[in-house]
């Protein structure tokens, strides 16, 4: 009987300790959010450095980091020498499906875009690895039901600001690497109420396609009906063809997705 | 991740008892957390938010010096002979009609013909979000006027950032006003034209006009982006501008 009574109340003491440890950490997120949403710039910017100095490595990029605009812009005219079909123009359209995907996998827990124009790489990436657990987290709850309703939050508008070509490297490992800085703007409503929410972050992106390849100008980016059947797909979304369930190619001219950073900086 | 989805998550127990069990599991689901703290910190480290968010990342950029959007432009037109200011901006206004029909409709595809490849992707997406939660745009307004604010070239894209000047009524409503509101009001868009450096202006007015900038035929485009009748693919900004970009102020 005194056993039994031992382990009830070490039972119910380690369930306290949960609590106590849930509770100090719901504190610590609250203090989190007063400092770095509070008025002073100032106080937010020492939470900036704190956050960026302990990040661990490939996950943060300071505001600074990177070549020249000028370093860039010649070596984008460098590509262009080797690859005549390249066109700045029609790959920052490109980056920006990753831009769209991307904010469809964070706000609205729907990934299946942005699986399809990533390489394996990005997916073992500090912040590739972060996306997944959290749509693992919400898929955990949400079950199979796509779609930002899983968080009580609706997205009205995504769009991107000021995109530059920071870096561009040939042949480095075998891959050709062109790294985009822009600010991508999230404007949504979150229930209950459905307050505004905005959000503006601001990332690197890393596209890679093997060292090498060539651009195609008469590619299409997606193909809209199956190279197999000839049915059309129904959504940008959808992965396969519904009818005869062949894999969905996504092109994106032969650059893939391969790593994405947040810019953290004052 | 999509195939995990198959398997469909356990149903919440319904009434009191469900309540109770959320409550006791609660302090698990927290701890379950703690492992991302470090992408929680960092995603906020980078990310501005709420009214921070509106004022110095959602705000239109401001205008260019006057003299030097005149050179700019200037020196667009001694490249590009063709190159007719006011048709170009006629024809971002009439894309903008084009736009905002699709937006009020929800159906993306009347918007094809003026959106670059990838805008147009991004705005395929949105529209599907939005109709999934039954977001509806209202209201109607017309654009007053038109001015470039920004003008840059280079050796590879030349960009017009037009600034128009619109009155007239905008809201979103899902059952309740998301944003915007009703009666009139007055706000600046900045619709943000692009082509590649090697584009000249189409003898015939190209794609702002409504015309393919390949064979001149009235544009009726692919959801690939291909003109129907030649099939050149006209909206990836290789042979004229497209809408690269719009951006509104926070509203």
């Amino acid at each position: 009987m005194v056993i039994v009574k031992d382990v009830i109340g070490g039972i119910l003491g380690l369930y306290v300790l949960a609590w106590v440890v849930a509770l100090a950490f719901i504190v610590f997120l609250a203090l989190v959010l007063v400092v770095s949403r509070g008025r002073s710039d100032a106080v937010r910017n020492v939470f900036r450095r704190a956050v960026a100095a302990g990040a661990p490595r490939g996950a943060v990029h300071g505001a600074g980091r990177a070549g020249s605009p000028a370093d860039a812009a010649t070596a984008v005219r460098d590509l262009k020498s080797v690859d005549p079909g390249f066109d700045l123009t029609a790959f920052l359209d490109n980056a920006r499906i990753a831009v769209g995907a991307y904010a469809m996998a964070h706000s609205a827990q729907d990934d299946r875009l942005l699986r399809r124009i990533t390489t394996p790489g990005y997916w073992q990436t500090p912040n590739g690895k972060a996306l997944a657990a959290g749509m693992g987290e919400w898929q955990r709850y949400a079950g199979d039901r796509p779609g930002a309703t899983n968080r009580g939050r609706m997205v009205l508008d995504i769009s991107w600001r000021q995109p530059e070509v920071r870096t561009v490297a040939l042949s480095d490992r075998e891959l050709d690497r062109i790294t985009v800085r822009l600010a991508l703007v999230i404007a949504g409503a979150a229930g209950p109420g459905w307050r505004r929410t905005d959000e503006v972050t601001r990332f690197d992106w890393d596209f890679v396609r093997p060292a090498g390849q060539r651009t195609d100008p008469g590619a299409v980016l997606l193909p809209r009906t199956c190279a197999s059947c000839g049915a059309p797909y129904r959504s940008d979304l959808d992965d396969a063809c519904h009818y005869c369930h062949a894999v969905r190619p996504d092109t994106q001219a032969g650059w893939r997705l391969d790593g994405m950073y947040l810019v953290v900086g004052t | 991740m999509s195939g995990q989805r198959v398997a469909q998550a356990p149903r919440e127990n319904p009434g009191c008892a469900g309540a109770i069990w959320q409550l006791l599991k609660l302090p698990f689901m927290i701890l379950r957390v703690i492992p991302h703290v470090g992408g929680i910190l960092r995603g906020e480290a980078a990310t501005d938010s709420g009214a921070r968010a509106r004022s110095t990342g959602e705000e239109l950029t401001p205008a260019d010096d006057r003299a030097v959007v005149a050179a700019a432009l200037a020196a667009l037109k001694s490249r590009d002979g063709g190159f007719d200011l006011a048709a170009t901006t006629r024809g971002v206004v009439r894309a903008r009609e084009v736009v905002d029909l699709a937006r009020q409709t929800g159906d993306a595809s009347a918007a094809r013909q003026v959106m670059s490849d990838g805008l147009w992707r991004v705005f395929v997406l949105l529209l599907a979000e939005r109709a999934a939660h039954g977001v509806r745009r209202q209201g109607t307004s017309a654009v007053l006027g038109a001015q470039v604010v920004a003008a840059t070239g280079d050796r590879l894209a030349e960009q017009l950032r037009i600034r128009l000047a619109c009155r007239g009524e905008r809201c979103e409503v899902a059952g309740v006003v998301l944003r915007g509101q009703y009666g009139q009001q007055s706000w600046d868009e900045d619709w943000i034209i692009r082509r590649s450096a090697g584009a000249t202006t189409p003898a015939n007015g190209g794609v702002l006009s409504g015309r393919c900038p390949q064979c001149g035929a009235a544009l009726r485009v692919e959801a690939d982006g291909s003109c129907t009748y030649c099939r050149a693919l006209v909206l990836a900004g290789g042979r004229d501008w497209v809408v690269w970009s719009i951006e509104e102020a926070p509203w």
